[in-house]
């Protein structure tokens, strides 16, 4: 008799949890404007890639770049050009800045061969 | 025949492509120096840095990406618009004109501060990043 009182209970307590529960919001998805490079050796003297050495670069620019910059809150203190109203936002190797000049953008790259995420741009 | 050093619609030269004499070699694309034009600014900067770098050390320091001809979006940067950002290699041990990082054996620690020092004191925009 005792486990089917304790069925009955979790189950009017899981009823209980869902009246209360905010209505579901599916995530959208939008679409993505960006380029990338498969390269090896340094970032800023990209050559092609080996069999040994494989690197991703992604940059993302447009809404999709702001979307991601607005996402990545607060702007770091420093700043890259020094030009009037940069912005840079970054968590781990995801980093994005924003110019008056060339608006959003965000970088994101992954070592293709050691299976780990890398910056995909330098300042 | 008189070489005539490229200049932009800006006005900046490209940095001349090291010289066997120089204290600094080129690297970087796109090649070529294509990636190298830079503000007068800075090259006195560069040049006056190579000059007191030579007095003391035979090795030659790396220069990168600077700016493309006519400026604009420089391909995985967020600056190097404006002729005014530079990159500069850590230093090697055995001098080769490769890349290296503070996690290699060649990186050589008080050469790289060497430079940055020399920089730091020499630039009046004291804007300095390592990466």
């Amino acid at each position: 008799m005792k486990p089917l009182l304790l069925i009955i209970f979790l189950s009017t307590l899981l009823d209980t949890v869902h009246a209360t529960d905010q209505p579901m919001q599916p995530a959208r998805t939008k679409p993505l404007k960006a380029e990338y490079t498969i390269y090896s050796g340094e970032l800023g003297n990209e050559q092609a890639p080996s069999k040994s050495d494989r690197k991703l670069a992604i940059e993302i620019n447009g809404p999709a770049a702001k979307d991601i910059f607005d996402s990545l809150y607060p702007d770091a203190k420093v700043t890259c050009s020094g030009e009037q109203g940069e912005r840079l936002r970054s968590k781990g190797n995801l980093w994005c800045s924003f110019l008056p000049t060339t608006g959003y953008r965000c970088f994101l790259g992954y070592d293709l061969r050691a299976g780990k995420d890398i910056p995909g741009a330098s300042c | 025949m008189l070489e005539i050093q490229p200049r932009d619609k800006r006005g900046y030269f490209m940095l001349p492509q090291a010289p066997e004499d120089a204290g600094y070699y080129v690297y970087g694309t796109p090649v070529d120096g294509a990636g190298q034009y830079a503000d007068p600014v800075l090259l006195s900067v560069m040049f006056f840095v190579e000059r007191h770098w030579q007095t003391t050390e035979k090795r030659k320091f790396g220069v990168g990406n600077i700016s493309q001809a006519g400026g604009g979006i420089y391909r995985k940067h967020s600056s190097h618009k404006n002729g005014l950002q530079m990159d500069i290699r850590a230093l090697r041990a055995d001098g080769l004109h490769l890349p290296v990082t503070r996690f290699d054996r060649q990186y050589d620690q008080k050469a790289t501060k060497k430079t940055n020092s020399d920089f730091l004191f020499t630039s009046s925009r004291q804007e300095y990043s390592v990466q």
